[in-house]
């Protein structure tokens, strides 16, 4: 009964006593336990329902979070062992709000250690599988929730993403994934990685969903200084609405591409054309400067935030940082050191504002800006450790956005020739999100999305 | 493909120093060259003209935020909370080694 249903399903026959919050949560730790051995997205599980809020947006709704979340009394790793007992004694915000909407917790799920990666292949708890071909990666850092909603271990999750950390996993594992604008969700309690750019947003599979999670976690917190105090919108009552858009085409966003994946962003294109959106050439700065202004800023920011775990208060020394870890944390104590600040971080805060002024310009003209969250799809296990910044090369198409703070959605548009999901990629301007869900809801009615996140669950063995 | 200089044992080290990690051997020659590899990458910044443009440090638009006078501090914790992970705790205090 439950198999397959969104949050908005599974509501609805909570809502009329159909079936009870015990047993929607225990349909879905039934399903971890037989299948989580082989995928490994959840590195904690919960044992029962708990919530005591009957009448919220999310109430007895099990939702999948990456384990960068701290949950108060609940182990919470960031998958790093540097952490590998630490019980927060504070819950963050994001999981707060959840709490509020009556959500249960079902478990904390695996990613890249730190978010430092794409491929969740950094966690020192072991890689999680995509559950399309286990030879593959799930994608990254929130390969974990991705992995899980994909194959329907938890009808939806929380992620985080620095740059495409939410967009890529989403893509790779064939569902949906919205980075919000920096600073509309909360990052009080999300153990940091580029505290500038850090963002939690939903993985979900459908549109739908996105933006009930985003209605419950999005909101000004006094505890976190950065986040804004721009009104919070109905998202799902705005989704609904019918409204037609201006969508900019960049061929900067088009090069490099895996054919496949061109093929289905020109069809997605002429389907949006034919829902009567209108289309519009533009160009934009290469993403490939994008790259290397994330590398500088998230490096630095990355050892900034690292500097605090020193095991004297809590968790392990500092000798149990993984290679990658390490490896950013150098990166960054070059770029910010002596002789070299203004050289590589000083340049990279400037070009950084050359981004947002380029999408600033652009977003007079249109609504949207679209592309694809990857060149390619799922690579197969292993593949990245090969180069030392693959990770910011295949996300080269999401720096953009985080660079810049504007939010983003990725939405499963097919599968290619290996029968791996393939998904386009909306940009809009800040605090957009109920336009951006809008169209997105658009494109789903009239596609459901080629079928991709039914054919997930159908094909997990 | 290399045009910098792949940085010496000693600047590795030098570097490693400064961020409080331990590298093993085989860390410091994979540590040379990826990172030799990666700031050879980043350079492409210096294409672009940024004379005169001013730098972000923050997209969202927000300056001096403080707590309301009298607001609760619901953030802080209880000594038991905030001791709760230590592994060497004393008189409500942190054990740290001697360093004088």
């Amino acid at each position: 009964m439950v198999l397959g249903k969104t949050i908005t399903e599974i509501r609805n026959l909570l809502k009329t006593k159909k079936i009870s919050r015990e047993e929607v949560f225990s349909f879905f730790i039934k399903r971890i336990e037989k299948y989580n051995p082989n995928i490994n997205a959840f590195l904690t599980t919960l044992r029962k329902p708990e919530s005591i809020v009957s009448d919220g947006l999310l109430s007895g709704i099990p939702l999948a979070v990456k384990d960068n979340f701290c949950t108060k009394g609940i182990r919470t790793t960031a998958s790093a062992k540097v952490l590998d007992n630490f019980i927060p004694p504070y819950e963050s915000t994001t999981t707060s709000r959840l709490k509020l909407a009556g959500y249960e917790l079902l478990g904390k799920t695996n990613m890249d250690a730190w978010a430092h990666g794409s491929s969740t292949e950094t966690s020192d708890y072991g890689p999680t599988k995509n559950p399309w071909d286990t030879s593959r990666s799930p994608g990254g850092s929130s390969g974990g929730t991705a992995a899980a909603v994909s194959a329907y271990l938890a009808p939806a999750g929380i992620g985080s993403e620095t740059a495409g950390s939410i967009r890529q996993p989403a893509s790779w594992s064939g569902v949906v994934g919205l980075k919000p604008t920096y600073g509309r969700v909360s990052r009080y309690g999300v153990i940091a990685m580029g505290s500038s750019l850090d963002c939690p947003g939903p993985i979900t599979r459908s549109v739908e969903d996105a933006a009930i999670i985003l209605q419950a976690i999005a909101g000004k917190d006094p505890h976190d200084a950065t986040s804004a105090s721009v009104p919070v919108e109905d998202y799902v009552l705005k989704m609904k609405e019918k409204k037609t858009y201006t969508i900019g085409i960049a061929q900067e966003y088009f090069e490099g591409l895996d054919e496949d994946i061109k093929k289905s962003l020109e069809e997605a294109i002429k389907i949006f054309e034919k829902m009567g959106f209108k289309t519009k050439k533009i160009s934009l700065l290469s993403p490939q400067y994008s790259i290397s202004v994330y590398t500088i800023i998230q490096r630095a920011e990355v050892m900034s935030n690292l500097a605090r775990y020193d095991g004297i208060r809590y968790g392990n020394p500092r000798s149990f940082f993984g290679s990658e870890a390490k490896r950013r944390g150098m990166l960054g104590t070059y770029t910010l050191s002596y002789g070299y600040y203004d050289a590589f971080f000083k340049k990279a805060q400037k070009v950084r504002t050359l981004i947002i002024n380029d999408f600033k310009r652009v977003f007079k003209d249109v609504d949207f800006i679209i592309g694809t969250p990857t060149p390619i799809t799922a690579l197969k296990l292993g593949e990245f450790e090969k180069y030392s910044f693959f990770g910011e090369l295949m996300d080269k198409f999401n720096e953009p956005a985080a660079m810049s703070g504007i939010p983003a959605i990725s939405l499963p548009t097919g599968l290619d020739r290996n029968d791996l999901p393939m998904s386009i990629h909306l940009m809009a301007n800040y605090f957009r999100e109920s336009d951006l869900l809008n169209a997105s809801y658009q494109f789903e009615k009239e596609t459901d999305f080629m079928g991709v996140i039914k054919k997930g669950i159908a094909n997990l063995k | 493909m290399s045009d910098t200089k792949k940085l010496t044992k000693e600047e590795v080290l030098h570097l490693a120093k400064l961020a409080g990690l331990e590298l093993s051997d085989s860390e410091i020659e994979k540590n040379s060259e990826q990172l030799s590899e990666t700031i050879d990458f980043i350079k492409n910044l210096e294409e672009l003209d940024t004379k005169g443009v001013a730098p972000t440090n923050s997209v969202v638009d927000l300056s001096n935020v403080t707590f309301e006078d009298g607001e609760k501090n619901e953030r802080q914790l209880s000594p038991d909370e905030a001791f709760s992970n230590g592994k060497n705790v004393k008189n409500n205090a942190f054990v740290v080694e001697r360093i004088i």
